[in-house]
């Protein structure tokens, strides 16, 4: 998805936490789709951002089970990871989804808020890398590092063995995106 | 009526379009489905709703995303003789161009559907078949009867 903040003619030195408020509000409010769906971003750093997807019944992909949509959480992924990629940049230009892997690793509940959290890893001149995941949990502080959980290998449902790391059980979806950065205007050659 | 009744009566109306109707999302979407001769397709009809960037017009990468997703869930459904809804393992959406303000449509297939899982590509493209906006690839759990998996969701 292609992006645009219209905002390279200001000056580099701008303080960084407006910068990252105004991709936020921008996010929130000037993406038609994001605020169709209700998504929320709650918090934007540089190289991070936080955003939420309050339930509603007309997101719902299985009337059998009031589950939401994963087009849904495709969305609430994508944006996350936009903003993330955008905070990251020392100039704020455009940036455009070229792919994104999304695994589900669970259902997401009927009637609670999915949250994503999402990481630029690596940034470099043309393309961004960035990781993501989409919870249920509104107090987690592990931004995106979904690959730090600590393994264990405690009984659950019933198998011998749980490969699971304890995050990663507790997560809808992890995700991998990578991003095409746009040379920022004026500055083309 | 529960989702095995519903495709049964789609089936047997020879209409897919009835399939959408149980699902929220879809129509929140607008996205709707159609046999044309021997061909399943999903289309994304156009609405200012879908748009992620105000600023040159494109349509949000998530309902591009879901489009895809949709069409492959549908297909399985429509074509195959699974009772419930497939679920999503994983799925990898490749944007190859930005998606302007007029409909899109896509088409699956199946690049491998085995007993228990079904491995579906997608397209999905606007004016020209020969210009796709994206593509997917997908892998879903196939489900026999209801409510239960081997991911225990």
């Amino acid at each position: 998805m292609p992006r645009d903040m219209h905002e390279t003619s200001e000056p580099r030195a701008r303080d960084r936490a407006e910068v990252c408020e105004r991709i936020r509000v921008a996010f929130s409010e000037a993406v038609p789709h994001n605020a169709a769906l209700g998504m929320k971003i709650l918090r934007v750093e540089p190289r991070r951002a936080r955003a939420e997807l309050p339930y509603r019944e007309d997101l719902i992909g299985d009337p059998t089970t009031g589950v939401i949509h994963g087009g849904a959480i495709t969305s609430l992924i994508d944006a996350t990871c936009g903003c993330a990629v955008l905070s990251s940049l020392r100039e704020v230009t455009r940036v455009a989804t070229l792919d994104l892997r999304i695994d589900y690793l669970k259902a997401a509940q009927p009637g609670r808020s999915v949250f994503c959290d999402a990481e630029c890893y690596r940034l470099t001149p043309h393309v961004a890398f960035v990781r993501a995941t989409a919870h249920h949990d509104a107090g987690r502080h592990d931004a995106g590092r979904h690959h730090a959980g600590q393994h264990d290998a405690e009984h659950h449902d019933g198998e011998p063995c749980d490969a699971t790391d304890s995050t990663a059980r507790d997560s809808i979806a992890t995700s991998a995106g990578t991003f095409m950065i746009f040379a920022p205007r004026g500055n083309a050659p | 009526m529960n989702n095995l009744e519903r495709i049964a009566a789609a089936r047997a109306a020879g209409d897919p379009g009835q399939l959408v109707e149980a699902v929220p999302y879809a129509r929140f979407l607008g996205v709707t489905f159609e046999q044309r001769g021997s061909e399943f397709l999903g289309r994304l009809k156009y609405s200012a709703h879908l748009v992620g960037n105000a600023t040159i017009g494109a349509l949000h990468g998530g309902t591009i995303g879901a489009l895809l997703e949709s069409t492959a869930v549908f297909k399985l459904l429509w074509e195959t003789d699974i009772v419930a809804l497939p679920k999503v393992i994983n799925i990898t959406v490749e944007y190859l161009r930005s998606g302007k303000a007029v409909d899109t449509w896509a088409r699956a297939e199946f690049t491998r559907h085995g007993r228990r899982v079904a491995n579906v590509r997608v397209v999905a493209w606007q004016d020209d078949e020969q210009q796709p906006i994206a593509a997917a690839q997908s892998h879903f759990l196939l489900v026999a009867g209801t409510g239960t998996s081997a991911l225990s969701r």
